[in-house]
């Protein structure tokens, strides 16, 4: 999977998540962009990135993701081994 | 003489800033703030009061997280006065309604742009703490420390007054508990200004010397809290049990044994989830602190057991027994107390009451009554609360009246459905019953679980051979996560309203 096929699925899944279209997700997305953003719509995202990815998050991958671009690159290496 | 707020509360804190003066108060947003700026903060802020020409003895404070609101809430103590917390994520037009209603013209805001006439504290440039220290405006115990705002039944916000003497009582109820805090603990402040669980969270560390870490605006809670007690070894803190829930599929990665003393606090606390609760917090001590607002933050406490079993009722931990300065009473429908097991209504009396809602007239009609102690009477409060008393005389918590249901004329405790959906995963999902009127004005009952859908049928039959017809649930609504409100509470208004 590319870097950009993860960004449009990421993508998708934000807008869903925080019932919202048009949701603009770059590599310096972070929650302080995005109001919806509250634990229990980031526990609904992380659910959502582990059944779209087919992994399991972990916490410490939660506690290194201080913007999007910190989770596409746990997502990466999860999916492609990078 | 000195009054029980001075003794309780400014003396010991600032002994603190004496003893300590160079180690850290605050941790805010991973930036260490010592005893003593914090100090400095307090004696700029308290001139500006004194120079300031409102004359108010009652403050709104707009809260952030920062130096200064802590700071600000110190000084209008030290300065005889009181305050009010204004969340500036909260409508502003319900704030104006707040300050509207305590009819205060003294406003403080540490933000840049305040858009409340407010005194900008941060303008201020801090002063040599010294003879604040000491000089702080003698104040009589009957005099207002803070009012909270909680949400009305009738849409306008309701304002608890607690008094001087209400807090320092629960201080002083607190340490009898014997949880011991000092300058060598890192103690954690995970609650909003506009919930009094932030008033213990800040009171216990900063009149003890210890540092107080605050979880900034805008993070994901349960995430940085869980980064705070691993990496700045957190050893004291009060939470709310659905934090944990947040964190408890990744219990076995967390690391939390610097904690020493945990609370659960705010919510009923599940008996499953302090079971693995005490796997991952392996030198611990936990609690679990049952109060409304009205009685000073805590009146009832329950200490866990690590190896023995804990009492409990329907899956949830007792409550255990009243604080120190606390009375307790269970009533029946009738105002007498109840005999024996049986349940009712828990009444609190005694130093920690507060002194009614602000101007409302009607609600402390309803809300508080005098009741007649084997010749003694008191004054108590309805905390609107189902329980009853165990043999051993701790306090059980059945859930709120007002989650009863009348189900066909059989009472219906919607607590007991809940436990058994629970039961049903394996502990593993919450449940949440809540009794709704349908199309006919016929009450029934909708059961919603905290998982991703599946067939309700297995569910049901299992409900079906646990409780009576009337009790089984006619709809069963799954829900990935259940939405939380303010107070980290599960938002069951919410969920009501989602039932079709």
């Amino acid at each position: 999977m590319t870097e950009e096929e993860i960004y449009q699925k990421l993508t998708d899944l934000f807008c869903k998540t925080f019932k919202r279209d048009g949701i603009v997700v770059t590599a310096d997305t972070s929650a302080a962009d995005i109001p919806e953003w509250t634990s229990l719509t980031y526990m609904n995202l992380v659910f959502e990135i582990e059944q779209t990815f087919g992994f399991t998050v972990k916490l410490k991958d939660m506690m290194s993701w201080q913007r999007v671009g910190d989770m596409v690159q746990t997502i990466n290496r999860k999916v492609n081994g990078n | 003489m000195e009054s029980n707020f001075s003794k309780q509360i400014l003396i010991p804190f600032v002994q603190s800033i004496n003893a300590h003066p160079m180690a850290p108060a605050l941790n805010i947003a991973g930036t260490p703030y010592t005893y003593l700026q914090l100090a400095q903060r307090i004696a700029a802020i308290r001139q500006a009061l004194r120079q300031h020409t409102s004359s108010h003895t009652i403050a709104a404070l707009a809260i952030h997280d920062d130096i200064d609101t802590y700071a600000s809430i110190f000084a209008l103590w030290m300065e005889g006065k009181a305050y009010v917390p204004l969340h500036p994520n909260q409508p502003l037009e319900r704030n104006q309604g707040i300050i509207g209603q305590v009819g205060t013209t003294l406003i403080l805001d540490s933000a840049d742009t305040s858009p409340f006439h407010a005194l900008n504290t941060t303008r201020l440039k801090s002063v040599d703490p010294a003879s604040s220290l000491t000089d702080w405006v003698s104040t009589p115990d009957h005099q207002l420390a803070y009012i909270l705002f909680t949400s009305g039944s009738t849409g306008v916000p309701k304002g608890v007054t607690i008094s001087r003497r209400n807090i320092s009582a629960f201080l002083d109820s607190f340490w009898q508990t014997g949880i011991h805090i000092d300058h060598t603990d890192r103690c954690l402040q995970a609650f909003d200004l506009t919930f009094d669980v932030s008033v213990q969270s800040f009171l216990v560390a900063l009149t003890r010397g210890a540092c107080l870490y605050t979880v900034p605006y805008g993070m994901v809670k349960y995430l940085y809290v869980a980064q705070l007690i691993q990496q700045q070894h957190i050893t004291f803190g009060a939470m709310a049990p659905s934090m944990l829930t947040y964190l408890r599929p990744y219990f076995d990665e967390l690391d939390a044994s610097s904690l020493r003393a945990c609370i659960l606090t705010a919510e009923a606390c599940p008996t499953d989830l302090m079971e693995e609760w005490f796997h991952c917090a392996t030198n611990t001590d936990i609690y679990d602190f049952y109060g409304p607002t009205e009685a000073t933050i805590y009146c009832t406490y329950y200490k866990l057991s690590r190896h023995a079993p804990n009492l409990s009722a329907n899956g949830i931990i007792s409550i255990g027994h009243p604080l120190a300065n606390v009375h307790a009473l269970i009533l029946a429908d009738d105002g007498n107390p109840v005999s024996g097991q049986e349940k009712g209504e828990l009444c609190i009396s005694g130093d920690q009451v507060t002194p009614g809602y602000w101007n409302n007239a009607d609600k402390n009609a309803e809300a508080f009554f005098l009741h007649d102690d084997d010749g003694t009477p008191r004054r108590y409060y309805h905390t609107g609360d189902l329980c009853y008393r165990h043999p051993s005389g701790n306090i059980m918590y059945c859930g709120r009246i007002d989650q009863q249901a009348k189900i066909q004329g059989f009472r219906v405790e919607l607590g007991e459905i809940e436990y058994h959906a629970r039961e049903y995963s394996n502990r593993q999902h919450r449940a949440v019953a809540i009794a709704f009127q349908n199309a006919s004005a016929l009450t029934e009952i909708a059961l919603f679980v905290e998982s991703p859908e599946e067939d309700p049928a297995p569910l049901l039959a299992y409900l079906r051979s646990k409780l009576p017809g009337y009790m089984v649930p006619t709809r069963i609504l799954y829900r990935p996560t259940f939405p939380l409100n303010a107070s980290d509470k599960i938002n069951r208004t919410q969920l009501k309203s989602e039932i079709q």
